[in-house]
């Protein structure tokens, strides 16, 4: 099994501009020094609160933020990298966190789901209409919707019909970011659910960002954990849930609910004591600036940013 | 319920009957969602949601969709939004007719009327009241001041219409591409803008009609566009800049579309109520600016009567005081005019606001 | 703070250079030259030549430019061709008629817009409120010229209160009390046909402001503290609103220099704006040109002040 999506040592700063003649005086380092791997058909789900970098990261691979260093290759193949203009749009496709905004409201459901076809195929105007009503069928949207406004949808419905438009070209590889933390809890499984079908079906690489663990964790065979633009430890799945090392994994874990009533106080007492441990010992797993100390290999799979004596 | 929300309910209802027959052993159970009314959500847009969870139901196979491909229902376009929110409100529609009235008068008259008649100067009949021969009086060159008012407002109507067009749609080219691209390139155009801000367009209208030695009433609008395009740049471009922070731009760029694409067919669109509103009020203003040029003796010559020229008859004194008839039906049409414009793009703007809260 | 103005400053300059550039190349293609209005036409064709090359009248523009800026500098604004005397002293006096007519109009403008934007805000939807809307709604609609007609026609002619043109009685000696009145009162209609009309934009700001303001939680704080409703207006929502009306005072300039084109006309007001339709008419362009300047320089002014006024009263502006 090969490795779709390659990204090697991934920097991306953003210039802070002030002073008397604008000039740069510093740099926000959204991503600083990110290095994972994607095979072939699997999904990699990259955790990590806000601002840590992992819906830049995200956006870097498809094209619409600049590298700043470091390269992404897909397919074996570097991206360029100067966020002006996007790349392989046929191969790499992304569903956008927020339902609302990612739809244009002032187009009918097929302008929006026939705006990629009509970009790269020459189609009539039937066969775009079979073409988009397959898509909306394989998503569980009814042809009724063909001519609606997205306004019309729920939450749910409109990350389905994101999820059409961004399978239209049979892309690759998926970038989802975030794709169901805006929707409603009640919702969120059963889009989870009919993404991971879609994946299987079209045999779909995925790179899956989220910033809860509990979401990823059915979804994803390797996951990485951000922190301040950089990961603190990656691994399989298994490895993540059954042997946390970093002090910040293990409190992303203690935070998923638990919906075991019985262990409510149990489960009280191992997050309080996270908790502790992490404000006691968290500033060691830290360098001067604040940022991740380097990684280092527990096995083939698992690395860790641990640090030297820890 | 209304008679069309019962028609789009029995549509729903087909939809629901042709998926529960036909479809029902290739439902993927998992994938229903459970959607949920939110409370503080508007009545109406709870029916609406209520709609869509019947639409929401699962259905079949590929093909169906296509049999039925004509039958699918389709949405009001925005516009049709836009046009009944102005018919609903009183005064607008009332301002609407009377636009309307004067706009078909004015324009359908003059196609019976003769110009070069109606301006020739008559020094048999110099400053006649209203009378019989003369509906509105005559002005110092015995010119028939009825004939003048209507080819006046019609020439006024015109050049208002050809200078909002002409401003506004540079403007919103302008304006969209700055906001867009933003950076660098929105920081230089932008600069350009506010230097056009601060000349004194009025007086460098009045030396550019001064100077061109034949102008008519295309280079007359040219100059004037020239100089009133930056307000619907300005507004373009802020409103732009908001769109373009919107996740469907970037969802577009992901999809192949070209910027070019984007800004025309993705943000344009959302754009279009704006560009009507500001399209009409600047309408309202032009109408002025034209009427206040000819007032001071820049604008149309008196061989091409304008509501502005009949109002330069005013500058004279005795006119003013003791020839009413002269200059006063003008200034009531001007008037007239620029209400009923602002009314309607009033309204328009009202319609919009009140639609981007329900959105 | 200062860096912002300085900042601001730097960027007003390239509009000046423009600005002069664009009003040269309008003189250039305005016929006649310096020239024009001195020679005699009795004067053979080469010595005019001659006069031409020493005056640098063929020279590349961007020389003659130069020349131009340089002279300005130095007080010379070229001459009339028409009244053959220099520029600057046809002008001098028309510029203090009109920095009077304007100073009265913002004055006014302030003086009624604020109150009555105001009482409309504070007690909207009332009687007084429609009352106040409806002229607003009125006033944004009629231009300013057929106003000021209206009120010459009404206050000057028929009811024949107040003098319907020029700026001071005939025949009245300066520096007499006399003088002042005659002066003001030759002040009173046009500046109120500017005003009136050139009020609705503040009475109508300010009242959305207030409204807009009323809602915000600081008010209601105010007022849970046990604030006085009086105190809650004049202490917390009418500082508040009235602080962005503030910045707007420099754009105001440009604006009552537009309508001094009307105005001065109706009124046979002896300003610059009529003086500039006057030297259009008889085709004394060096005039002309000279107030286009002016009134450009005016208007980059008053965005500066605008600016810096906004910069003061809003300190988010500053970061950009």
């Amino acid at each position: 099994m090969s490795n779709l999506l390659e990204i090697k040592d991934l920097k991306v700063y953003y210039p802070i501009r002030g002073g008397f003649f604008n000039t740069v005086k510093d740099y926000v380092k959204a991503v600083d020094g990110v290095s994972l791997t994607i095979p072939d058909g699997t999904t990699y789900g990259l955790v990590g609160e806000s601002g840590s970098g992992k819906t830049t990261t995200g956006k870097a691979v498809i094209g619409l933020n600049h590298i700043t260093e470091g390269e992404i290759l897909f397919k074996g193949k570097a991206i360029s990298g100067s966020g002006k203009s996007v790349e392989n749009s046929k191969e790499i496709q992304m569903i956008f966190q927020d339902p609302y905004s990612s739809l244009n409201v002032r187009k009918r459901v097929f302008d929006i789901v026939s705006e990629p076809i009509r970009n790269y195929h020459k189609r009539t105007k039937d066969e775009l209409i079979a073409e988009v009503l397959g898509l909306l069928q394989k998503v569980g949207l009814p042809p009724g919707s063909l001519y609606k406004y997205p306004h019309e949808f729920s939450g749910g419905q409109r990350q389905r019909i994101g999820v059409a438009r961004a399978i239209a070209l049979n892309p690759e590889l998926i970038i989802a970011d975030e794709p169901v933390s805006a929707l409603d809890v009640s919702v969120q499984a059963q889009v989870l659910n009919f993404m991971q079908d879609i994946q299987e079906e079209m045999n779909l690489t995925m790179l899956f960002i989220a910033h809860d663990l509990g979401v990823v964790r059915h979804m994803c065979q390797h996951i990485g954990i951000m922190y301040q633009g950089r990961l603190v430890e990656e691994g399989t799945t298994e490895e993540i849930f059954n042997n946390p090392q970093h002090l910040y994994t293990k409190r992303l874990i203690a935070a998923i609910p638990d919906t075991d009533v019985d262990k409510i106080e149990e489960n009280l007492e191992v997050r309080q004591t996270i908790k502790e441990e992490y404000e006691e010992h968290f500033h060691e797993y830290l360098d001067e600036e604040g940022k991740a100390l380097p990684l280092v290999n527990i096995s083939p799979t698992h690395k860790v940013a641990l640090p030297a004596k820890g | 319920m209304s008679e069309k929300d019962k028609n789009k309910d029995e549509q729903y209802k087909n939809y629901e009957h042709d998926d529960d027959t036909d479809n029902k052993d290739h439902t993927p159970t998992k994938v229903r969602d459970g959607f949920q009314i939110e409370d503080e959500k508007s009545s109406s847009e709870a029916r609406e949601l209520d709609m869509s969870i019947k639409a929401d139901l699962p259905h079949g196979v590929m093909g169906q969709g296509a049999t039925d491909m004509k039958r699918l229902p389709k949405s009001k376009p925005g516009w049709r939004i836009l046009f009944e929110e102005v018919i609903s409100d009183k005064l607008a529609l009332f301002s609407l007719i009377i636009l309307v009235i004067i706009t078909a008068y004015v324009f359908g008259l003059t196609m019976f009327l003769n110009q070069s008649e109606i301006v020739k100067v008559d020094l048999f009949s110099i400053n006649q009241p209203p009378n019989d021969t003369f509906r509105l009086g005559t002005d110092y060159g015995g010119r028939d001041i009825f004939g003048q008012l209507i080819i006046g407002t019609r020439n006024s109507l015109a050049i208002g219409i050809l200078v909002t067009v002409i401003s506004v749609g540079f403007g919103i080219v302008y304006g969209v591409v700055s906001g867009y691209f933003g950076g660098h390139i929105d920081n230089a155009m932008m600069r350009v803008v506010d230097f056009f801000m601060v000349l004194p367009f009025l007086m460098i209208i009045v030396v550019f009609v001064a100077i061109v030695p034949t102008y008519d009433i295309w280079t007359f609008s040219l100059i004037m566009a020239a100089f009133l395009w930056t307000g619907t740049a300005r507004l373009i471009r802020s409103v732009a800049m908001q769109e373009r922070e919107l996740d469907y731009v970037n969802a577009s760029r992901t999809l192949g579309s070209s910027h070019i694409k984007i800004i025309f067919k993705q943000v344009m669109p959302n754009l279009v109520g704006l560009i009507i509103v500001n399209g009409t009020l600047s309408l309202a203003a032009n109408i002025g600016i034209e009427s206040g040029l000819s007032f001071i003796g820049f604008g149309f010559p008196e061989s091409t009567p304008s509501l502005g020229t009949l109002m330069a008859y005013a500058i004279q004194t005795q006119t003013l005081q003791n020839r009413w008839w002269i200059w006063a039906p003008a200034a009531i049409l001007i008037l007239v005019l620029m209400l009923c414009v602002r009314n309607i793009g009033e309204a328009l703007r009202r319609a919009g606001d009140a639609r981007q809260r329900n959105a | 703070m200062i860096k912002f103005i300085i900042r601001r400053l730097i960027i007003s300059l390239p509009q000046v250079i423009l600005l002069s550039i664009l009003v040269f190349f309008i003189g250039s293609l305005m016929p006649g030259d310096a020239l024009s209005g001195l020679i005699d036409p009795t004067i053979p064709v080469e010595q005019i030549e001659r006069l031409r090359e020493q005056m640098g009248l063929n020279d590349p523009w961007y020389i003659q430019y130069k020349d131009w800026v340089v002279a300005m500098l130095q007080g010379d604004f070229g001459h009339s061709f028409f009244k053959q005397q220099p520029v600057l002293d046809v002008i001098g006096d028309r510029m203090l008629n009109t920095v009077w007519l304007g100073l009265f109009s913002t004055v006014l403008i302030y003086l009624i817009g604020l109150p009555l934007g105001l009482i409309s805000g504070r007690w909207n939807d009332s009687l007084l409120d429609s009352a106040i809307t409806g002229y607003t709604y009125l006033g944004f609609a009629t231009p300013t010229f057929i106003f000021g007609l209206v009120m010459l026609l009404v206050f000057g002619y028929t009811l024949g209160w107040l003098p319907t043109g020029g700026s001071v009685g005939v025949g009245v000696t300066p520096g007499t009390l006399e003088y002042v009145i005659s002066k003001f009162q030759h002040l009173v209609l046009p500046s109120f046909s500017i005003a009136l009309i050139g009020l609705v934009g503040t009475v109508q700001y300010l009242r959305s402001g207030i409204i807009e303001t009323k809602q915000k939680d600081f008010v209601t704080l105010a007022r849970a503290k046990g604030v006085s409703e009086g105190k809650v207006y004049t202490k917390h929502i009418f500082r508040n609103s009235i602080l962005p009306i503030a910045a707007f005072f420099g754009y105001e300039i440009t604006s009552l220099l537009g309508g001094s084109l009307f105005i001065e006309t109706i009124y046979g007001y002896p300003g610059m704006g009529r003086l500039f339709l006057e030297s259009i008419s008889i085709r004394d362009f060096s005039v002309a040109n000279v107030l286009i300047l002016v009134f450009g320089m005016l208007s980059i002014l008053g965005a500066l002040l605008s600016d810096i006024i906004l910069s003061i009263v809003d300190p988010r502006i500053r970061i950009k």
